[in-house]
């Protein structure tokens, strides 16, 4: 299990009005760009959004956690889209209830059962109302950035 | 010793988290228990091998052993009933 990649240059706020294929697109080509993962990260990714969606609700700030097998990436990392406009996304539950989602946290994990850690404090943070309302409210990606790392990299 | 299969999409994000909290909280009770993951589609043929299973997605299949929706697990809403839940049926 190699470093994690995650730096501001992973977080994208996304203000204009998108889809769900233009965010994960997006993400997704990012870190390919990164060389984070392969070329067949991007397809798999959508591919199980619209299979097995990844939307939770948390009756708060809405989350996707959109993830994939791991055979397409090269080195765990994370990027985080930020939605000024809510875009839907699917209950990983139940993939008939749409769910509105501001914050989606694409994985890219290279073992299977890799960074537990990192997956605890995921699931922590999305449960945390005030810090993920400060996340969304922000326009500065240092600020994002320092709420993000200090709950998710500590 | 209990045995919990833990299911989510692709066997690798969610159930790790699941499954994690799920021995935590059986520690806390004084419940050995085993726990195993997998994918959502190979639930139907693993599931006669445990007590119960726990999923984050939407299984659909026919089995023998209950299922609890592990859904609240990772949103925290109503977690704490889903844990009971999973409790009372290893007891």
């Amino acid at each position: 299990m190699g470093e994690l990649h995650f730096d501001e240059t992973l977080i994208v706020k996304f203000y204009e009005k998108h889809n769900k294929e233009e965010i994960l697109t997006t993400l997704a080509e990012k870190l390919y760009k990164a060389g984070y993962v392969n070329n067949g990260f991007k397809a798999a990714i959508l591919k199980r959004e619209h299979e097995m969606p990844t939307g939770l609700f948390t009756g708060h700030v809405n989350v996707a956690i959109p993830h994939t097998e791991t055979k397409y990436v090269n080195e765990d990392s994370i990027i985080i889209g930020i939605l000024d406009n809510p875009v839907q996304f699917f209950a990983m539950d139940n993939p008939t209830k749409p769910i509105d989602v501001h914050i989606v946290i694409m994985l890219a994990l290279s073992e299977p059962h890799g960074h537990i850690c990192l997956l605890q404090k995921v699931v922590n943070l999305i449960q945390k109302k005030d810090v993920m309302m400060d996340v969304i409210r922000s326009d500065d990606m240092n600020t994002i950035f320092s709420i993000l790392k200090k709950h998710l990299l500590s | 010793m209990k045995k919990v299969l833990v299911a989510c999409g692709n066997g690798v994000a969610t159930s790790t988290v699941v499954g994690r909290k799920i021995q935590e909280a059986c520690e806390e009770a004084g419940i050995a228990v085993n726990i195993s993951q997998c994918k959502l589609m190979e639930v139907e043929s693993k599931a006669d091998n445990f007590d119960l299973v726990v999923s984050t997605g939407k299984f659909e299949g026919n089995i023998k052993v209950p299922i609890v929706n592990g859904i609240s697990i990772l949103t925290g809403i109503g977690s704490d009933d889903t844990i009971q839940k999973i409790i009372n049926y290893l007891k």
